[in-house]
Parts: structure tokens; C-alpha cells; sequence
């Protein structure tokens, strides 16, 4: 699909959207007001005991900003398609998008692009700048590139994330719970992965690599780690989300000779 | 030239065992048995392009399934498939090109913008020139007299409405072949007229082939030339509509008649009474070719015509037709199978 196709979709969002403006003020409003109590949570906690694993809460606002920003990007394109193709399956609906000289993924993607994410980002951006500017970072060149390839990446780990979802009512029809299950495991990322025992760690790392979205490039940023290896996070999430796309095309191969 | 070829076309589908008794449920949860349910049997046959094709067929006898195998959408257990000369589900964005899909009871019109909108997106998906693009959309509002609500949002439209712009939205990239799963599901007798009168017009005026499902015969008599039917996923008769009338008999019409008081024993020569309950009988009306009006008459020679409360005439319904049509098809042994 061409950048120019894919703007067009954008726009017809847009428009749709625009039909029914209330509702989408509201949904803005709603979303600052819970994310808002996501930091208050962390910031009453810190407030009594002032550091959670060595980490204050300008640092822990960061981890919190990060995880939210790189999520609201990333679900922009992926959220709504995803959560959507365990009804368009039952339904049926999916075969409309089996007919088009377009690429199923893609289309999918762009016709359910979802702009509610606004929101997210403004509260999540408002914070993370508040916590650089409280945290002593050396930004040189290098840093900036960085931490811009981080939160590329970060986004593409969340992206991922839900293609999976979606891939798994491909192979079984039924995805709800693995989405009530995912929106469990994904705030777990807003406090330092050390917090956890071992084998949490072990997973958020190996298995479901949450880690690598705000955890160790923090660890890298705010100097709070010296490992070579942290220079490579920026290439997990490409990587993660070229895999989950993979698992899909495999899923809608599934799907194709299966039928519904 | 055939656009269409299929040949011992077969699609099963697998579905998990299920078992009734008292631990049924946990059997059919713990069990790894699965049932084949043959959805397509091992159909063959080809469409030339340019012609108007009727698949016809009784709820679950397949028809759907057909359809999304000849667009690619589901991929077949067994047999060869081919559509333009490729394999529809191995070159599904090339064949996307050169057809067109209706789903009657599925919209691809975006709910909440005016049909305009849905139509300048399909003009970018299929990169349709600017030139093509305005005289095709022209041609479209006027033939299907679209007029009065091209610019009104999709969810405002009436069902007659919407169905002409899905399937103005189908040919927009002049496609060589459309296919309508059930188009004209749910519409009311004029609309259905409407949609059937174009649908012929397009394919003699564009030399679009049509293949279009349906359990409706009226479809069929008024848009196709040629009519499929199949049952239980075989295909039960292959052939032009005039010729499947005079395999069968014609289609004969079942007549209601309620008298005020029970008139007695009332014949036809052209009729075989069903059922007598006095005052409510009901015949069966044998069709025969140029008599047409025969059937008016018959009714309005009897004594007791001013006695008379109520009349319903039905056609035959597709069950009675696939069943003449087996009973005597195979009397004659032509039956396709």
C-alpha cells in the first residue's frame, strides 16, 4: 500500500469520526482523567516511600511516559484492526477485505486506524518532558538518535503485541481473553522489571519482551547501567514486529483454508 | 472464451465432534474427533466471458462457499480452479483486479459518509484514472438512477438504495467478471425489480459476466441465461433457464382458493387438487408453455367465481423445483453430476 493510499484512509477516518465529535471529545477526556490516575498511583506510592527499586519519581515518570507514548503510537495502527478480527471473523466481514488488490494486513491497518490516541500521547508527552527536565541526562547527538530509535522501536513491541492478539482468533477464532489478559500484563512494564522476581524478569525479557520498550533504555539513559549490549535494544522492535506480522499472514493462510 | 473454469472442485470443512449424553460437553471439549462436512462436493463447469450465470440452491447448499473460492477468499480441499487463467487464492491481488464482489447481506460502503466518499476510496485502491474514474461514476449515478442520494451518509439510505450503490461500487474498476452472493436478500418487490432490470442492462450493455447466488428463481429468470443448481454441494442441473422449464414441466403455481361457503367438488382440467377442507382448497396448476393466462381463466370459468373470498397464488418453492428437477432429470438420465 502506497504512503499516498494510506493518507487517504487517514482522511476518511477523519471524517468518520468528525460525524460524531461529542463522543470523541468525551473519549479524550476519559483517557486523560484514567492515565492521569496510572501516574498519581506510582506518585502516591513514591511519595511515602520516595524510591522503588533506586528508582525516584522523576525516573519512574519517565518509565511510565515511555511505556504510554511508545503504546499510544503503536496501538494507533494496531488496537482497533486487532481487537476488531475476532467479530469480523465471526461475523463474516473479514472476507471484504480478502478482495481488494491490497494486501489483508495493510488494509486492515489503515481502515481501522484510530485517532483516539491523542490523547494518550498529550499526557504521556506533557510528563516525559517534565521528567528530562528533572533528571540529570547528557543529551549529545548520539542520545537524541537513541532514544528517537527507542521509542520507534518501543512502539513497534506494542504494535506487535496486539498483531498477536489478532493473530490468535486467525488460528482459534476466539481472542478476548488473550486481549483482557495482554491489557493485564502491559502495566506491569511501569515499574522497574528488578522489582520482580527472576522468572518475571526472565519472561518480560525472552518471552513477552516488555522490557525492551522503556525498561533498558532507561537503564542506558539515565546511567543507571554500563552494558554494551543495551546499544542493541533499538533493533528488537523491528524485529518483533516483522515476527508478529509473520505469525498473521500464517493466521489468515489458516483462516483461508479453513473457512469460516 | 472461458473466464471461469472449475473441475472436481471439492471444499470441506472440519469441524470439532460433538457428542449428546450426560459428560457430552466434556467429551466434545476434551475429544480431538473431527467431522468433514463437504460444503462443495465435486462441482465442475465453466462460464464464458460475458455471460449471466445463475447459481441456485436451497440455504447450506454451498453456494457461498463458491463463491469465495472463485475470489480467492477461501482456498479449495481438492479439484483445479481457475479464474481468468490463474488460481484465484495463489493470485488474489491480481484477480482482485478483474472482478467485482457484491455480498447482499454484507455493506463495503463506509456506514457513516456519503456514498461519494466510499467511491472516491475505491477510485485510490484500484488507482482508477481521473477520466475513467468520472465517466464511469456519471454513467453508474444515471443508470441506477442514484441521483437523490450519492451525497447522503450511508446509514440514511434505504436497503434498495444502499444494494445499487454496493453494486455501483463493484464495477467502478470495470471489472471482467461480478460476482453478487444474494443481492437481492431482504429487498421489497420493486427495489428487487430495480436491481434485476439493471443488472441485465450491465451485462449486455458492458459484457461483464455475472455470477450471482441466489434462492430466489425470479433472479435467475429475469437477469441469467444460464442457471446452476446445485443441493447438498452437487451440482443437480447445468443449463439455459427455458431449458431447465421444459425439463421440469414448467414452473407450476400452487393456487389457495377460500369460498364463503363450500361450493363442493371443483375440477380443473389444468390442475391437480393438493388439499379440499371444504371452503379452503388448494390446487396445483401444471404449467404449459404460451398458456400462461390459462390459469386466470380456469379460476374465472368456475359457477360459484362470485362465491368466492380470497385467492393466493405461490410459485413453487426451490426445494419442489430441485426435486422435479432430480425426479426427472433422471428420468431422462441428463442429469449432470
Amino acid at each position: 500500500m502506497s504512503v499516498k493510499l494510506f493518507f487517504h484512509f487517514l482522511k476518511i477516518i477523519m471524517r468518520t469520526r468528525m460525524e460524531y465529535r461529542a463522543d470523541f471529545l468525551l473519549g479524550m477526556v476519559g483517557q486523560i482523567l484514567g492515565y492521569a490516575a496510572n501516574y498519581l498511583i506510582v506518585w502516591l506510592l513514591l511519595n511515602r516511600f520516595t524510591l522503588i527499586e533506586g528508582w525516584a519519581w522523576p525516573e519512574m515518570a519517565f518509565l511510565i511516559s515511555v511505556n504510554v507514548l511508545t503504546y499510544a503510537i503503536g496501538a494507533s495502527f494496531t488496537y482497533s484492526p486487532m481487537l476488531s478480527l475476532e467479530q469480523l471473523i465471526i461475523k463474516g466481514d473479514l472476507d471484504k477485505y480478502l478482495i481488494k488488490p491490497i494486501n489483508p494486513f495493510t488494509y486492515l491497518i489503515a481502515s481501522f486506524f484510530n485517532f483516539g490516541y491523542i490523547a494518550h500521547i498529550l499526557i504521556s508527552v506533557v510528563l516525559l518532558i517534565w521528567s528530562l527536565r528533572n533528571l540529570d541526562v547528557h543529551w549529545g547527538v548520539f542520545e537524541s538518535i537513541y532514544f528517537m530509535f527507542t521509542l520507534l522501536s518501543g512502539s513497534m513491541l506494542q504494535a506487535g503485541g496486539l498483531i498477536l492478539i489478532g493473530s490468535w482468533s486467525l488460528y482459534f477464532m476466539k481472542s478476548q481473553f488473550m486481549g483482557d489478559l495482554y491489557f493485564k500484563i502491559k502495566d506491569v512494564i511501569n515499574y522497574p522489571i528488578s522489582a520482580y522476581t527472576a522468572v518475571i524478569q526472565i519472561v518480560l525479557t525472552w518471552i513477552m519482551p516488555l522490557a525492551f520498550i522503556n525498561y533498558f533504555p532507561a537503564l542506558y539513559l539515565l546511567d543507571k547501567a554500563d552494558n554494551i549490549a543495551l546499544l542493541l535494544v533499538p533493533v528488537i522492535g523491528p524485529l518483533f514486529l516483522l515476527l508478529t506480522i509473520f505469525i498473521w499472514h500464517r493466521g489468515i493462510h489458516q483462516y483461508q483454508g479453513a473457512g469460516s | 472464451m472461458a473466464i471461469i473454469q472449475i473441475n472436481q472442485l471439492v471444499k470441506e470443512y472440519r469441524t470439532n465432534k460433538r457428542f449428546t449424553g450426560p459428560f457430552g460437553l466434556i467429551k466434545s471439549l476434551l475429544s480431538t474427533e473431527y467431522v468433514n462436512t463437504r460444503a462443495v462436493d465435486g462441482i465442475s463447469f465453466s462460464i464464458d466471458s460475458g455471460e449471466s450465470v445463475g447459481y441456485l440452491g436451497p440455504n447450506g447448499a454451498g453456494k457461498s462457499t463458491m463463491i469465495k473460492m472463485l475470489t480467492g477468499i477461501l482456498v479449495p480441499t481438492a479439484g483445479d480452479i481457475q479464474v481468468d487463467g490463474k488460481i484465484p487464492y495463489r493470485h488474489r491481488k491480481e484477480i482482485a483486479r478483474k472482478i467485482g464482489v457484491v455480498f447482499g447481506q454484507r455493506s463495503q460502503l463506509w456506514w457513516d459518509l456519503p456514498v461519494v466518499d466510499s467511491f472516491e476510496l475505491h477510485k485510490h485502491i484500484y488507482n482508477i484514472s481521473d477520466s475513467d474514474y468520472n465517466s464511469r461514476v456519471q454513467q453508474y449515478i444515471e443508470l441506477l438512477d442514484m441521483g437523490s442520494f450519492v451525497n447522503k451518509p450511508v446509514r440514511q439510505l434505504s436497503l434498495g438504495q444502499r444494494m445499487r450503490a454496493e453494486i455501483a461500487l463493484a464495477l467502478l474498476h470495470n471489472p471482467e467478471i461480478l460476482f453478487l452472493d444474494e443481492p437481492t436478500i431482504g429487498l421489497d418487490v420493486i427495489a428487487k425489480h430495480n436491481i434485476r432490470t439493471f443488472l441485465r442492462q450491465v451485462n449486455q450493455e458492458t459484457n461483464v459476466a455475472i455470477m450471482l447466488t441466489t434462492h430466489d428463481l425470479k433472479d435467475i429468470e429475469e437477469i441469467c441465461d444460464r442457471i446452476i443448481i446445485v443441493n447438498h454441494g452437487k451440482s443437480v442441473f447445468d443449463g439455459d433457464v427455458h431449458h431447465l422449464k421444459r425439463e421440469i414441466g414448467g414452473i407450476n403455481k400452487q393456487v389457495t382458493i377460500e369460498f364463503h361457503i363450500d361450493p363442493g367438488e371443483i375440477a380443473f382440467p389444468n390442475a391437480l387438487l393438493i388439499r379440499d377442507e371444504g371452503v379452503r382448497k388448494k390446487y396445483e396448476f401444471i404449467h404449459h408453455e404460451g398458456e400462461e393466462n390459462s390459469l386466470m381463466r380456469s379460476i374465472m370459468s368456475i359457477p360459484n367465481v362470485d362465491q368466492i373470498k380470497d385467492i393466493s397464488i405461490e410459485d413453487m418453492s426451490i426445494e419442489e423445483i430441485i426435486h422435479k428437477a432430480f425426479v426427472n432429470l433422471n428420468q431422462n438420465s441428463k442429469i449432470r453430476v
